[in-house]
């Protein structure tokens, strides 16, 4: 008797039409993720794909099929995603700031959490920063911290406007100071391009050979004569020799600034529309410093509209 | 014992007999559920399934569940609809997670598009005529566009907040008459947030100039007024041949001269400013970021990606001579930052 009626109960409530169409809803819904899934994978996009099997599994937990995709997709994205930052601390290692940036973002499309890529990526996109941290040694003042920081007293005013005295630690705005001609270049304060990393290390214990004493001045004037990769040539044939020599450090500073005049003049091509033009002469930017991350964009977006517009 | 299994029957068929559509019905997410995967145990994301009713919209739910209407299309998206309808079962997240709007291609961009002036016949590289203007404001709303404010370009920025795709901002610089007699009363009519960059010393009111008055109203009216300096003179180039004092005060003439005239005399709460010829230097940039500026632009004619530089963001500027087609590669251009993830 009792069989029969719960027999009969689980007859009623599962002809009732409320749970009927219950059912029918969740699966039409199933069947909607699925299919997303499916197309999500088909075309890459991993997340959205295992975000779709997390929704079949939400909806029905023990769904066997979303459980060996979700598995699937977990690994692969996890994968991917280590692959991805491992590279892109290698790329940042060799100073290639392009290549590490977009290796953090390939990390980051795969696990968008990834606080070590999202960390990596504001450092290795330099133009985010505006400030540097200065810490107060004793006997500062304005004055000899615009000496230390920016090679120039006169930079006082600076100091004294950012400077908060209730803290250890100031914040200085990152500047490029425009060297002083005939002086021996000092110590650049903040120049990303101008980094000899790890190579400069490495050969610090071995003898140096000194170049000609005539090769910074050819590199110098073939750099003022606009005979740009001449000049690069002859400054990394003096580098080779002596990484960290004063003279050619200060040769590739010059360049970088250089490389921003080139850069400035291309966005004034851009918005005059001389594509052409402007590529060339991001093109320029791009050799005197190749980690120029908005002269890469903006080269490769003027390209495309060029190739957009010949097609319209 | 009979009685008992009578009175549970009748429960039953009368609660089936209830119309199949009840507002709202929902299966609200307790402990997340965990799977075992190869990789261990992992959390399913917290969820709620929602069965949708009759006065549900993707607005309504965003707000139910996300706490912010202004994310229905990701509801929408999440749950690959385009209209819902009662009696629907959807999967809505406890929380939208912040992705950059990422894709195969790459990673959702803003274009911020920038314009000067206007006119009702002539055109020239400056000036967009009325009926172009007109037509350009028409095809954003046909092609599914979504104008934000730069307020919420920058709650993206900041990575507190998902955008829809297709999202841009729209601004105009200076403060030329033709914005407030011609533009601003089409962008009304489209209801799009705009923000008016404007450089104090041209506040004149001559007969093509806004007056004080007029952008008193227009910031009463909801238009976002923010700082283009006091005299547009380019400062990057003032760095080149000013000491560094000399050039300090010319940084600070042209940021709070402006900045304070626009609080007194327009009412207006500038947070952004736009660079005069987009030329800024890293001490203007420190400055502002110093002065509490939230944001800042360039005319670097690029969309911009939840890691762009917030106090050199990229600008589109709109040409005279621009036809409809040249204005959808721009925004399609800058909507897009590209990487390829495989």
């Amino acid at each position: 008797m009792k069989t029969y009626l719960a027999a009969l109960i689980l007859c009623i409530v599962m002809t009732c039409p409320a749970y009927a169409s219950d059912k029918s809803a969740k699966a039409e819904a199933m069947e909607r993720f699925r299919t997303m899934a499916q197309h999500a994978q088909e075309s890459g996009d991993l997340n959205r794909a295992l975000q779709c099997w997390y929704s079949v599994l939400t909806i029905e937990p023990k769904n066997q099929d979303a459980l060996n995709k979700a598995d699937e997709l977990l690994r692969t994205i996890e994968e991917s995603a280590k692959a991805h930052f491992e590279q892109g601390a290698l790329e940042e290692k060799s100073g290639n700031q392009l290549k590490a940036r977009d290796e953090y973002l390939r990390t980051l499309y795969y696990k968008p959490d990834h606080a070590q890529a999202l960390a990596a990526l504001t450092r290795s996109v330099s133009e985010l920063d505006s400030f540097m941290d200065y810490a107060l040694a004793q006997g500062d003042t304005p004055k000899t911290i615009a000496k230390k920081v920016y090679g120039d007293e006169a930079y006082e005013p600076v100091v004294q406007y950012f400077a908060d005295s209730s803290s250890a630690v100031i914040k200085l705005p990152i500047m490029s100071i425009p060297e002083k001609q005939e002086e021996a270049p000092a110590a650049p304060p903040v120049v990303a391009s101008a980094k000899t990393p790890d190579k400069a290390d490495k050969t610090a214990d071995k003898p140096k050979v000194q170049p000609k004493p005539d090769k910074l001045s050819e590199a110098t004037a073939l750099f003022k004569d606009g005979k740009y990769i001449d000049a690069l040539q002859a400054v990394r044939f003096i580098l080779e020799k002596e990484p960290s020599h004063p003279g050619a450090l200060g040769l590739i500073k010059k360049m970088v600034d250089q490389a921003e005049v080139h850069y400035k003049k291309g966005v004034g091509m851009f918005i005059n529309e001389k594509l052409l033009d402007a590529v060339r002469e991001w093109d320029i930017t791009l050799l005197l410093n190749p980690n120029h991350g908005r002269a890469m964009k903006s080269r490769e977006s003027a390209l495309r509209l060029m190739e957009k517009l010949k097609a319209k | 014992m009979r009685g008992l299994l009578l009175a549970t029957l009748l429960i039953l068929v009368i609660g089936c007999a209830a119309p199949a559509v009840k507002p709202p019905t929902e299966q609200r997410p307790g402990e997340p559920p965990k799977i075992k995967v190869s990789v261990g145990e992992v959390s399913l994301p917290p969820a709620s399934v929602v069965k949708a009713s009759k006065d549900d919209t993707f607005d309504s739910l965003a707000l139910r569940y996300l706490g912010d209407a202004s994310l229905g299309w990701y509801v929408a998206q999440y749950n690959g609809l385009e209209a819902l309808s009662p009696g629907q079962v959807l999967v809505i997240p406890a929380s939208a997670q912040f992705t950059g709007g990422a894709g195969p291609d790459g990673f959702q961009a803003v274009p911020v598009l920038c314009y000067h002036k206007f006119s009702t016949d002539k055109s020239d590289k400056m000036t967009v005529t009325k009926k172009d203007f007109e037509a350009q404001m028409q095809f954003l709303k046909d092609n599914g566009y979504t104008v934000i404010t730069l307020e919420r370009l920058y709650d993206f920025l900041d990575r507190k907040t998902l955008l829809p795709p297709k999202s841009l901002v729209i601004t105009v610089d200076d403060g030329w008459r033709s914005f407030y007699e011609i533009a601003y009363p089409i962008i009304k009519k489209f209801g799009y947030p705009v923000t008016l960059f404007v450089y104090t010393d041209l506040v004149t009111g001559s007969s093509k100039t806004v007056s004080w008055d007029m952008l008193k109203e227009l910031a009463a009216n909801g238009v976002s007024i923010h700082n283009h300096s006091t005299t547009h003179r380019d400062i990057s180039d003032a760095e080149k041949t000013l000491g560094p004092k000399e050039f300090m005060d010319v940084v600070r003439s042209e940021v709070k001269d402006s900045e304070a005239l626009l609080i007194k005399k327009a009412a207006a709460r500038p947070a952004f400013f736009a660079y005069p010829y987009g030329a800024s230097t890293p001490l203007l940039r420190a400055y502002l970021a110093r002065n509490g500026y939230r944001g800042a632009f360039s005319v670097e004619r690029e969309g911009n990606p939840f890691f762009a530089d917030k106090l050199n963001s990229g600008r589109i500027m709109v040409f005279g001579d621009f036809d409809l087609e040249r204005f959808k590669l721009e925004l399609e251009e800058g909507s897009l930052y590209r990487v390829a993830m495989q």
